[in-house]
């Protein structure tokens, strides 16, 4: 079908509208424009004036109090349209009371303010329950005028004064690569629109402004949040004229390949889930803060969003948290900016505006077997495979990571071997790793530097006197710059130094590990495993990220006996 | 009979009235003294080399090796007279080529040593082995 059977005019009540049975066909703005002036060329109309004008190939305007139906707007793409005129000739009013649906006849009949006729029905939209009103003039209709429609079929009353004014239907439209064709939605002043237009990239006029009002400063939110794909949200801010790119880009997520029922029954009932295989949950405190210590040595700090992992696997944890912010997750279950301002999960976004989006995936993204949180987000109950499979950026901005836990381990030992690493200064053990602090308190052996978080969290603390003599104290725990052992106060007086072994202990089978050690930096070390009946062996090495792993060589002392 | 360690002079000290020590037993007590947790720390002590057969129930003799400076001393006598102490059982050097004896007031040490020491018939192998005082009177 060609436009002319798909637009028709009404130049009575000078609007331009689809026809009775148009087609689904989406013409391009400019062709609109082109059809209407090669309609109103006609020497029949010549007393008609002309309802469009053109500012670019890109941006129309509704002229000479002509009014443009919503619905046509729908079937139109690759412009913008303002409207010049609207201004004390056109109102907007907004109906409650009793409300009785306006039809397709009542276009062009008089509307009546409390009985009286004040002008034609240009346009409505029974799902808003506004009307659109040729009045002709600056006043508004009152609050509470009851509304009907002269041998019409539309009533109510009026929910506020009515509004005059310009409308601006802005053309956004998607750009970037999408995985599939994907849904795409679209988030105006809090609320979804209802989508007219097809999945996949659009093309779209949208009101941004009506009766001389921006809505929401004529900014939207444009989301694709395909189950299995990354999400992409673009909130923009549309122009009056021309046209606006929205870029959006989605792929297949390959850490979210499980089916959506079978997620939804990890998902607490708390954010919407079924619960009944876990109860992987989300929680939010904006005003006072969840706070949480990463052990990284800085202490508890602000998060806004907890997730219990209720001891799941953080791949489980990461569809979860997509399910509850996929696209169709209402009922608004999770919450943003403050306490109980509850959203939809599809439009949630960041735990607060002035946080930085991840629009993968709103509440972290997953990769490399790590799940990186958005910021203001944390874990809790994490299961015990995934001590450090997370990085977390606190509230306040600064990224966490758990501590990284490596171990000292010494292999191809037996039971019996007496098995010691050392922290090692060119190739041999430095005994001077501290020196005291002062005269030591009761139970208490204080260094002078703060005991690094690659310190065994017990073990021994081997004290060089001034002599060179050594004696060894088992500590039970240290903080600061403190051990805490058996001993009387002032049996040193601070000039003496003192070293820790990262093992020293006998074998009690196949292997020794030291697993509590936070590497802090690499450390030069010195291993030595020792039994009568073998060849002392010692090996130097280092201890690094990954941790420090020896292997023994028991060599068989053949002289001994 | 006991001996002692002293990690901060190095010395093994074989305590009075011993004044015999074999190379087997200076072995025996440096492996099992160091690998003690107190003494791990301690830089290895000796190395040990020989035993190994010749045949018809004999073997090379040992050689042991002081390490990191360690020296073998008897523990001092009161005097006035000199007790005469013996390492016998193979061979006692120093890594460092210098004297493994430290010396002990009124001790007077013999170290037997040998070319090619065996540890079978060790008397015999005695009379036949270069002795050596200490204080350098070969």
């Amino acid at each position: 079908m060609a436009i002319a059977d798909d637009v028709s005019f009404d130049t009575v009540n000078k609007i331009v509208s689809r026809s009775g049975s148009p087609s689904s066909t989406v013409y391009s703005v400019n062709a609109l424009y082109s059809y209407v002036m090669d309609y109103f060329d006609e020497l029949g109309l010549m007393d008609d004036t002309v309802p469009m004008s053109a500012q670019t190939p890109t941006s129309y305007t509704m002229i000479s109090g002509w009014y443009i139906q919503e619905e046509l707007t729908q079937f139109l793409d690759g412009g913008a349209i303002q409207t010049s005129g609207y201004l004390d000739e056109i109102h907007v009013l907004t109906l409650d009371g009793t409300y009785t649906n306006a039809v397709a006849g009542d276009i062009g009949k008089q509307v009546t303010d409390d009985s009286s006729e004040i002008g034609a029905l240009l346009d409505y939209n029974n799902t808003a329950q506004k009307w659109f009103i040729r009045v002709g003039s600056s006043t508004v209709i009152a609050d509470n005028s009851v509304m009907a429609i002269t041998a019409g079929t539309g009533a109510g009353d009026a929910s506020g004064d009515s509004v005059t004014g310009e409308a601006v239907f802005a053309n956004p439209y998607t750009l970037g690569a999408l995985e599939g064709t994907p849904a795409i939605y679209i988030y105006q002043n809090g609320s979804p629109i209802t989508s007219w237009w097809s999945d996949g990239p659009f093309d779209i006029l949208l009101k941004v402004a009506e009766g001389g009002s921006d809505i929401d400063s004529k900014t939207i939110t444009v989301t694709t949040r395909t189950w299995t794909d990354t999400y992409s949200t673009f909130e923009i801010t549309l122009t009056t004229a021309g046209q606006n790119a929205v870029p959006l880009g989605t792929q297949d997520d390959l850490n979210n390949t499980n089916t959506e029922a079978d997620v939804q029954d990890w998902a607490a009932a708390n954010i919407g889930g079924d619960g009944t295989t876990y109860q992987i949950d989300i929680d939010f405190e904006f005003s006072s803060p969840f706070q949480y210590d990463i052990g990284d040595g800085n202490g508890a700090q602000d998060y806004n969003v907890q997730i219990d992992c209720n001891g799941q696997t953080l791949d489980k944890v990461y569809e979860v948290c997509k399910w509850a912010t996929r696209d169709g997750a209402t009922g608004e279950k999770l919450e943003t900016e403050s306490d109980s301002n509850t959203i939809n999960g599809e439009a949630y976004r960041y735990a607060k505006a002035s946080y930085a989006e991840v629009t993968a995936s709103p509440l972290g993204t997953f990769a490399g077997g790590k799940f990186f949180g958005a910021r203001g987000v944390y874990f809790t109950n994490l299961h015990g495979d995934d001590a450090q499979n997370f990085q977390l950026i606190d509230a306040n901005g600064v990224a966490r990571f758990p501590p990284n836990y490596q171990a000292f381990t010494v292999g191809g030992v037996e039971s019996g071997d007496r098995v010691a690493v050392f922290l090692a200064e060119a190739g041999a053990v430095k005994k001077d790793q501290y020196s005291l602090n002062g005269a030591n308190a009761l139970n208490t052996i204080t260094v002078s530097s703060s005991i690094p978080a690659d310190t065994p969290t017990t073990g021994t603390i081997i004290v060089v006197d001034d002599d060179s003599s050594e004696t060894s104290y088992a500590y039970s725990s240290y903080s600061g710059s403190d051990f805490t052992v058996s001993i009387s106060a002032s049996v040193y007086s601070g000039t003496e130094t003192a070293y820790v072994p990262y093992i020293l202990e006998q074998a009690s089978g196949t292997s020794v590990s030291e697993t509590t050690t936070i590497y802090v930096s690499d450390r030069s070390v010195i291993c030595r495993v020792r039994k009568k009946g073998i060849l002392p062996f010692v090996t130097t090495g280092n201890y690094t990220s990954t941790g420090y792993a020896a292997t023994a060589i028991r060599t068989t002392d053949s002289i001994v006996t | 009979m006991a001996i002692t360690f002293d990690k901060l002079t190095k010395v093994i000290e074989i305590e009075s009235p011993a004044i015999e020590v074999t190379i087997q037993d200076l072995v025996n007590a440096i492996r099992d003294w160091q690998d003690e947790l107190d003494n791990i720390e301690t830089p290895n002590i000796l190395s040990a080399a020989g035993k190994e057969a010749l045949g018809g129930g004999v073997s090379v003799g040992v050689t042991m090796t002081l390490l990191n400076g360690w020296k073998v001393a008897f523990q001092a006598r009161a005097g006035p007279e000199y007790v005469q102490c013996t390492v016998s059982g193979g061979n006692l050097v120093s890594e460092d080529e210098s004297n493994p004896i430290y010396p002990t007031a009124f001790t007077q040490i013999v170290v037997t040593a040998s070319s090619s020491a065996t540890t079978s018939g060790l008397f015999f192998l005695n009379s036949f082995s270069i002795s050596s005082k200490l204080f350098f009177d070969m």
